[in-house]
């Protein structure tokens, strides 16, 4: 035997078409789980920056701000990518997926080629996210290999199923979408109408194959951009062109960060390290470096940072789906889950993390983007109420606590305070609404 | 009894991080409103005159009275037209990205309204319980704050056209855009230029959807029963016959939002009941 014989023996299958629902259901939730970590990438990337550095010139400082500008901008349509893959997902009959393992992960965990991990802002982030959004411009029924070059393959897959699936003249074409009146989320969610796009946020509902293509083609847009295949393709009449997408957008920050002095990209980093952790995680790649805080306050306030976001996260869940939640409820779930939870909880966690010392000597602390288990639906709504209320006074008691410890950032009492009177809000809320 | 009523418009600044900033975000990251480099931090403090770091090609700011009513007639020539109408104490828009009350209908507070003419001063207070004066936003029963501090909301052009004399929020954001971009080749001064580049950047966003271009036709209404101790100095006896036991009444709307000048238009009236 040769070894070229040898090597296609050993080598794994390529990835195979979607052919039934479950097919399609498996590989909505890996996208799900890849959208949510990628999202934490760009995430982390802007807490590592600091605009107001003292030794940056007024025109770095804006080079830089523009830098976390953009990257909460594509975390914001990561996020949105997620709730679309969300609608997806209820749409063909299952519930929404917003669990995902600890960051890192290794290369292929996906069979995505690339790692996922948590990375300050620079060289290493710019390099992966580019080859993450990396644009694919093979027609929708190419071969694949046994791995995703980028994300863009993986949409292009679940494109393709979606048509084999929805298609007419396909026998599963009546019962694909057997979700399509269940709960999902479109741009009223934000406060907009369908054609306003606030917060650069446009979700989708889906409800048939033409909304469906619309959705993945709509994520295909906005993160490797207008390639002249996703142009010809019938559905994107429906679709807003995004003429800056996540793919050009890192290309850009790639070019100006290249053109920043040394002084400057050294000024703008905070020491921020890859991959931090609260405590040990199993789940995480083994080979990569990870960096676990041994300061107390950074300890509790991460720890505090994952209740936030699973918190966020399980009232998200609640938004999807068959569920008993009334109108009321889902209008309270909307009411806290992104405003105020996301911006005034997680995203002040996030910027007072980076001001504490992670404990090793050498870094500061970060968000940590752990989730200590899995998330799950919650069905019944009077069940979740009360644990709704349990976590948030936990919070609340959390956040007064390390309020009141010396040397956390003066911003601590602010949210403590602000959560403290979303609790009662809540706590009001479930006492009106038995 | 007879109702003076004191109609009042004029320019606002409102140094503010936008959402989904959040509101003590002091430089403006991921909204749409910015210090730029020079400026100081942002303070979300409404200002009805002695703006802070006023921008180029701005409104200038101001809030005064316009003209005076009795009874539904008009007073021409009264002496308390063209009087400063003073909003006191750092008046803020509280929601606090939706903890407290929600965007667009949120409260503003203190409201705690002066005019000013020479050696004339008036200054009273809306109370949100005179009983308790220390209420805020956050101390306040929910049930008190939502009655009492609750705006309305509306979409319309009509502010916009009376401060502007333009209805159209991408022409004018276009007008404004080539202001800037003329005057970028001019400018050399490092710090000027970088500031001029962010905003030029904001302007040349013209989607007529985004947020930037639509919140120029917000209208947020909102009334106010002045409650507190009155502070007055009326050298001339201008409101001599004012009855001072009642409460009075004030409305005020604000809208054609212009981001870039961190500015906003206001029109509304006082109305002091007199004996």
């Amino acid at each position: 035997m040769s070894l070229a014989s040898i090597a296609a023996v050993l080598a794994p299958p390529p990835i195979a078409p979607i052919r039934t629902r479950e097919d399609l259901i498996d590989a909505l939730g890996r996208a799900a789980e890849l959208e949510h970590a990628i999202m934490a990438q760009y995430l982390y990337a802007a807490f590592s920056l600091d605009v107001t550095a003292p030794g940056l010139s007024p025109a770095d400082s804006e080079a830089v701000r523009g830098f976390v500008i953009s990257c909460l901008h594509i975390a914001r349509q990561e996020m949105e990518h997620l709730g679309l893959v969300s609608n997806l997902l209820v749409a063909v009959g299952a519930p929404p997926n917003f669990d995902r393992p600890n960051l890192p992960l290794p290369p292929r965990f996906y069979q995505v080629e690339l790692p996922l991990a948590l990375l300050p802002f620079g060289d290493e982030f710019l390099t992966l996210a580019e080859r993450l959004e990396a644009p694919c411009d093979e027609p929708p029924d190419h071969p694949l290999g046994p791995y995703y070059a980028s994300i863009a393959e993986v949409y292009e897959r679940l494109r393709a199923g979606f048509v084999t699936l929805g298609s007419p003249d396909a026998p599963t074409a009546d019962t694909l979408f057997l979700g399509a009146a269940a709960q999902q989320l479109d741009n009223a969610a934000f406060g907009a109408s369908p054609g306003q796009i606030w917060y650069g946020i446009t979700l989708i509902r889906v409800k048939d194959l033409a909304s469906a293509l619309a959705a993945i083609d709509l994520i295909r847009v906005q993160g490797e951009g207008a390639t002249p295949t996703l142009l010809a393709t019938p559905v994107m009449l429906g679709v807003p062109a995004d003429t800056t997408s996540h793919y050009a957008r890192v290309r850009e920050m790639r070019a100006a960060w290249d053109a920043l002095p040394p002084a400057a990209r050294a000024a703008a980093l905070r020491p921020v390290p890859a991959n931090p952790q609260s405590y040990p995680h199993g789940d995480v790649d083994p080979r990569a470096e990870v960096c676990l805080f041994t300061d107390q306050r950074a300890v509790a306030l991460a720890t505090l940072g994952t209740r936030a976001y699973e918190l966020m996260l399980l009232l998200l869940t609640r938004q999807y789906g068959a569920s008993d939640a009334t109108a009321t409820d889902l209008a309270m779930y909307q009411g806290i889950a992104f405003f105020p939870l996301m911006t005034m909880v997680v995203r002040p966690v996030g910027e007072m993390l980076v001001q504490l010392p992670a404990g090793d000597g050498r870094h500061a602390a970060a968000f940590t983007f752990e989730l200590d288990g899995p998330i799950r639906a919650y069905r019944d709504r009077v069940s979740f109420h009360q644990q709704l209320v349990e976590r948030f006074a936990h919070l609340a008691a959390g956040f007064a606590e390390l309020a009141a410890t010396p040397d956390v950032p003066a911003r601590m009492t602010f949210v403590a305070k602000n959560v403290a009177y979303l609790t009662e809000r809540i706590r009001a809320y479930v006492a009106a609404n038995p | 009894m007879s109702i003076t009523v004191y109609h009042f418009a004029g320019w606002l600044q409102v140094r503010l991080a936008t959402n989904p900033d959040p509101p003590d975000e002091p430089r403006g990251i991921s909204g749409y409103t910015f210090a730029l480099p020079g400026e100081p931090d942002l303070d979300r403090v409404l200002r009805t005159h002695d703006p802070v770091a006023p921008r180029s090609h701005g409104p200038a700011i101001g809030l005064a009275v316009r003209a005076v009513s009795v009874d539904g007639v008009d007073v021409p020539g009264h002496p308390l037209i063209g009087a400063a109408v003073v909003l006191h104490d750092r008046p803020m828009f509280e929601s606090v990205n939706e903890v407290v009350m929600a965007q667009g209908f949120e409260a503003l507070e203190p409201f705690d309204l002066g005019l000013i003419q020479g050696e004339f001063r008036f200054r009273r207070r809306d109370y949100l319980d005179p009983s308790q004066p220390d209420l805020t936003v956050y101390t306040a029963p929910p049930a008190l704050l939502a009655a009492r501090r609750t705006a309305s909301f509306a979409l319309g052009t009509q502010l916009m056209q009376e401060a502007t004399g333009e209805s159209d929020p991408v022409a004018f954001r276009a007008a404004r855009l080539a202001q800037l971009q003329a005057d970028l080749p001019l400018t050399k001064d490092p710090v000027l230029r970088a500031g001029l580049t962010r905003r030029i950047s904001e302007l040349e966003i013209t989607d007529p959807n985004d947020h930037r271009t639509v919140s120029m036709t917000f209208i947020e209404s909102r009334t106010y029963q002045l409650n507190g101790p009155i502070d007055l100095m009326d050298p001339a006896g201008w409101l001599a016959a004012l009855d001072q036991f009642a409460t009075f009444a004030v409305g005020i709307s604000m809208g054609s939002w212009d981001a870039d000048a961190l500015s906003a238009y206001a029109v509304g009236t006082i109305s002091f009941p007199t004996h």
